[in-house]
């Protein structure tokens, strides 16, 4: 059976069983409806990382020992004074006891100068003198916050818990993925929302300023950032309703379209939940981008039925019609949205897949909805006369614009259009091989800089030498080599070959701080601050390190090296792991192996391998889609050039206007081309497949394009419009990464448009000379 | 005094060393901002700092640091120099390196690691005569400008006790006699040369002096028990020894009687010097700096920004060089 005959099969099924479709239809809403109020937002630390990458197969096998890349740092900041007060001290130990009660908190890995491994260290004539910091009779008065004071300078601790300027005190505390009594995962949002509430909401006044950072911290403001896109949704809809009835005239035509693309929505929320997942912060922004798809879908189907019921046919007939002239143009159209989407499952990182399979399942949807339920509920319309009447009367000021646009299938202009392109291209490709990868901004990527998480952020880098773009290099060998003098040498060089590298601010490592005992053991004299050769002052100097240092494990046969960055910039991330790669060449040895890498900027490092290895494959297979689909729906080589030029030119353009708006291609930015590309090129289908048959008779380029224009290209401008009016408005998110979404999706989607409108008649006029022939 | 000599052949531990595969210093970027354990300044006014890793970087100008060509990566701990020329520097794992260009390049003269032994300090009279000194009692001499070097073992350091228990054990078993030799001695920390006399600081309060170019020494009293780490002759002919935990004493009797001088401080005195309006300076760790401007009576604490640990410093036209945990660091030496 060929398409044609499938089609037709098809369409008389569906049309003599209207109200069983309806029924089904039906049916399957309200169990998704009831399935999409019970979906969960769901955000893990896992799902971020690219698990198989060789740096973070490094992190998971070290991760039980050394503590991971979840932390969370909380800040406390006298607003008057310094920190020696007893108010302020109350209040640190209460947040100190409060975060180890925490669900999710590592009890022993809370840090603060109330934790009682928080000890210092003198040298004085006979040895060793020390003791916790905050003694155990220790009373918040004068001479009580004196000795904590003299004790703070001797632990050595200003910088990590107190802030330099004695005006801030830290608690540190690291997160469990997995509880190990009940072994359930962590819930990030909720952990977050927890310390926002105990924390913050209990602790903070006017007095005593709180700061938190850290992963889980994150992942639950931009949770709560996500919320606030129901507002935008709202706001999309109702742009989106006004555009439609502007375009229809009519208020049932205008529910319609709108009702079965928030249908698509709803069955693909609810079809998550039915599958298990939950909906990730990160891809929030699918239901958008389907209600956005469903309506230019269905403005095309209201567009055809329209018109035909104008010709004088019945609104059942209408309907049918339609439904058969566009299953084939739409459903190419979606489903090569949809292979665009499922391109994305290349990418080795939780989100991104979840993603794809979020993204491709709504667009499939739409398919249904939109090309199936939309043509049914019309064909039940009555249209009345004063609206056939105002269809079937062409519009004069349509008409002048459609003679307009004809004009770029002209010989001259077609010509004058592809020379702009070429120029367009070169400009934009030279320019987009300037894009970065990765976050090029300070603070937490996905939140804007003014975002109080990124103040808290430059707020506590500022006032602690600590900063979170830290780096580990697992230094990887024998049980007991704490004592092995050659092991811990070759740990020390490498340390310092990292410590030399442009952008490393500092680094730590055992062999680093052994040194320091080693000096401290004798009489803190800077010129014994070396590894000692013999065995046994080894051990003496490493043993004083403990495991909860994360600078070794229990057997002493990993130690890491954290390299601490100025910054997470993509070019800081590669040259430092450069470095690292270099020195582990020179230095690795039988008995020491340096293995990339953990830490924040670990995670960064693997991230930005696989988002840079993925581009290429990525575009390589979704253009191999989107062009195989061309191929099989035109059968023509030349139709499919005609359409995907202009897509590969928005393509480049818009890695341009990301080197130019500073935009790096990360995990956010990078599905963005890939749904560009796949929801662009509805345009240039839908045009195409209306000049196609003209184009075949052989009339003239400028005249076949004209006859598509007046059938579809309101539909088309309407559909552009409207895609990027629901993405638009993402501009005005909370959350940074969404906006650079939106402004890159809103930029795809417009000239995309323009490439369909434009671009592709003056393609097509080249590509089809004897056409124009003929018209002479 | 009876000394106990032990010859060492140079050319055979020069193999022992390459064997052990010591590498050559790293050149970084970092080399003026890491660990520096001294510094001097030559006549012609170019200075030269050491430190960790195997660093050695001079200066012209006291601004810009150019690292030289050493062939250890041993952390070096005290350099000295006998003209613009000529100079020695010494270190752990027992490391002597000389240079003859100003301190442009440098050879190995001597590397034991396996000794387990820092010097700590290095000595010459001239182009030929040096010693080197350092932890536990650590002690080489050469008499050819360090072509080679013979270690010597000053038992007049041991207490009569000790001494009497070392002849004791080595009638019993020499192994074990050996085996407490090694690490029975003090360390010995600085050498101050004043005119002929050479004045040694050490741990257990070691105050000694020497007119025979360390031959034999003369203890002088133990007036304390931590480590004194430097010592200076004053202007007005005091001394003044340094050391552990803010300990300064002062004899105004060439080191026949010494009273303590209060500095107000328990951070670690490593160094002693005279700066370029005559006053005397300490440096020390936390940051510590200390200034005299009456020969020695009563000190001024100026501690430096930041609180690194300064283990020397050199005057340098109206500012003070320092060697710093974190490096080289200027200052200038009237604000003091």
């Amino acid at each position: 059976m060929n398409i044609t005959g499938f089609v037709n099969t098809f369409e008389v099924a569906i049309f003599r069983h209207r109200s069983a479709v309806l029924g089904i239809f039906t049916l399957l809403s309200l169990f998704f409806l009831y399935q999409a109020t019970q979906i969960k937002l769901d955000a893990g630390f896992m799902k971020n990382i690219p698990l198989n990458h060789s740096y973070m197969q490094t992190y998971l096998k070290h991760r039980e020992d050394l503590g991971g890349a979840n932390n969370i740092l909380v800040a406390l900041c006298d607003k008057r004074s310094d920190i020696f007060n007893k108010r302020f001290f109350n209040r640190l130990k209460s947040v100190h006891d409060e975060m180890v009660q925490i669900p999710g908190v590592n009890k022993s890995q809370v840090k603060s100068l109330f934790s009682p491994g928080t000890r210092f260290v003198e040298v004085v004539e006979d040895g060793f003198a020390g003791g916790p910091v905050i003694p155990a009779d220790f009373k918040p008065d004068y001479d009580g916050l004196s000795i904590v004071r003299s004790n703070i300078e001797k632990a050595g601790i200003i910088g990590r818990m107190v802030s330099s300027d004695f005006k801030c005190a830290m608690v540190t505390a690291q997160l469990l993925e997995v509880n190990p009594t009940t072994g359930e995962k962590l819930d990030t949002i909720t952990f977050a929302n927890t310390v926002e509430q105990k924390i913050r909401g209990t602790f903070e006044d006017k007095s005593v300023t709180i700061h938190i950072i850290g992963f889980a911290k994150m992942i639950g403001d931009v949770a709560n950032g996500a919320k606030n896109v129901l507002v935008f949704f709202a706001i999309a809809i109702g742009i989106t309703a006004l555009m439609v009835f502007f375009f229809s005239r009519n208020i049932l035509l205008t529910l319609l379209p709108i009702t079965c693309s928030l249908v698509a929505v709803i069955w693909q929320m609810g079809l998550l939940t039915t599958l298990g997942f939950g909906i990730d912060p990160m891809s929030i922004l699918v239901p958008f981008l389907i209600f956005a798809i469903g309506v230019s879908h269905g403005v095309q189907m209201i567009n055809a039925v329209g018109k035909q019921v104008a010709e004088g046919k019945s609104s059942k007939d209408a309907a049918q019609s339609s439904f058969r002239r566009l299953l084939l143009p739409g459903g190419v159209a979606l489903l090569s949205d949809t292979v665009g989407f499922i391109t994305l499952l290349a990418i080795d990182i939780g989100i991104i897949r979840e993603l794809a399979i979020t993204a491709s399942l709504g667009v499939a949807i739409i398919i249904f909805t939109n090309l199936i339920l939309l043509p049914v509920l019309m064909s039940y319309v009555n249209f009345s006369q004063k609206y056939k009447d105002r269809v079937s009367r062409p519009s004069q000021l349509a008409e002048e614009v459609w003679r307009f646009f004809a004009l770029f299938a002209r010989p001259t202009a077609s010509k004058v259009i592809i020379v702009i392109m070429i120029v367009g291209f070169v400009f934009g490709f030279i320019r987009s091989l300037d894009m970065k990868i990765g976050d090029l901004h300070a603070g937490a990527a996905p939140l804007h800089e003014y975002s109080r998480y990124n103040k808290d952020t430059f707020l506590i880098t500022d006032k602690f030498a600590i900063t979170t773009d830290i780096i580990s290099v697992i230094a990887e060998a024998e049980p007991q080599s704490c004592t092995d003098f050659s092991v811990m040498t070759l740990v020390d060089q490498f340390q310092w070959r990292m410590a030399n590298v442009e952008g490393v601010q500092s680094t730590v490592s055992l062999a680093s701080i052994s040194k320091l005992f080693n000096a401290a053991f004798n009489e803190g004299n800077p010129k014994w601050r070396v590894l000692p050769r013999n065995e046994q002052t080894l051990a003496q100097a490493t043993s004083r390190i403990e495991t909860s240092s994360g600078l070794l494990n229990r057997d002493c046969s990993v130690m890491p090296i954290l390299v601490f960055l100025e910054d997470h910039k993509a070019e800081t991330i590669e040259r430092v792991v450069k470095a690292a790669k270099e020195a582990s060449k020179v230095l690795d040895s039988g008995k020491v192996q340096f293995k990339l890498a953990s830490g924040p900027v670990g995670v960064m490092a693997a991230t930005n391998e696989v988002v840079s290895s993925a581009q290429i494959p990525m575009m390589l297979y979704v253009y191999g889609a989107v062009i195989a689909l061309c191929l099989l729906s035109f059968r023509s080589v030349r139709a499919t050039i005609s359409v995907i030029i202009p897509l590969f030119i928005v393509s480049t353009l818009a890695q341009a206007l990301m080197t130019k708006l500073e935009i790096g291609l990360t995990v956010f930015t990078l599905p963005v081309i890939a749904l560009g590309v796949g929801i662009g090129v509805d345009y240039g289908i839908y045009i195409l497949s209306s000049m196609s048959q003209q184009i075949r008779d052989g009339m003239p380029i400028p005249q076949a394009y004209l006859i598509a224009l007046r059938e579809r290209g309101g539909a088309v401008l309407f559909t552009g419009i409207t895609l990027a009016i629901g993405v638009s408005t993402w501009v005005f998110s909370t959350l940074k990464f969404q906006m650079d979404m939106g402004i890159l999706l809103t930029f795809m989607f417009i000239v995309n448009m323009l490439g369909a409108i434009v671009m592709l008649p003056a393609i097509a006029a080249v590509l089809w000379p004897k056409n124009k022939e003929q018209r002479r | 005094m009876k000394k106990l000599f032990v010859p060492i052949i140079l050319s055979l531990w020069s193999i022992v060393a390459i064997a052990s595969g010591d590498l050559a210093a790293f050149k970084a970027k970092l080399v003026e901002k890491s660990l520096l354990t001294d510094i001097v300044k030559l006549p012609n006014r170019n200075i030269v700092a050491v430190g960790e890793r195997g660093h050695v970087i001079v200066s012209e100008d006291g601004e810009k640091w150019v690292q030289s060509e050493v062939p250890v990566s041993s952390n070096l701990t005290a350099v000295h120099f006998i003209d613009n020329r000529r100079g020695w520097a010494v270190g752990h794992h027992a490391t002597i390196i000389h240079t003859s260009d100003g301190g442009k390049t440098w050879f190995r003269q001597l590397y034991l690691p396996d000794l387990e032994k820092p010097f700590l300090d290095v000595y010459f009279r001239n182009g030929k005569e040096g010693i080197a000194i350092g932890a536990y009692g650590l002690f080489f001499r050469t008499e050819d400008g360090g072509a080679t070097w013979s270690e010597e073992f000053h038992e007049e350091f041991l207490s009569e006790d000790d001494q009497f228990y070392l002849k004791d054990l080595r009638l019993d078993d020499e192994e074990a006699y050996e085996n407490e030799r090694r690490f029975i001695l003090v360390h010995f920390n600085r050498i101050y040369a004043d005119g002929v006399t050479l004045f040694m600081t050490g741990e257990n309060g070691m105050l000694s002096k020497s007119n025979d170019m360390g031959r034999s020494w003369i203890k002088l009293p133990t007036v304390y028990i931590g480590s004194f780490f430097d010592l200076i002759r004053t202007q007005r002919s005091s001394l003044l020894a340094v050391g552990l935990r803010g300990t300064i004493f002062k004899s105004d009797d060439h080191g026949e009687s010494w009273h303590r001088v209060n500095s107000k401080s328990t951070s670690t005195i490593n160094s002693v010097l005279e700066d370029q309006f005559g006053r005397l300076v300490l440096v020390g760790n936390g940051g510590a700096i200390m200034v005299s401007t009456d020969d020695g009576k009563t000190f001024r604490s100026v501690p430096l920004d930041g609180g690194e640990a300064i283990v020397n410093a050199v005057p340098h036209k109206n500012k003070l060089i320092l060697v710093t945990e974190a490096g080289i660091k200027v200052i200038e030496a009237g604000a003091l």
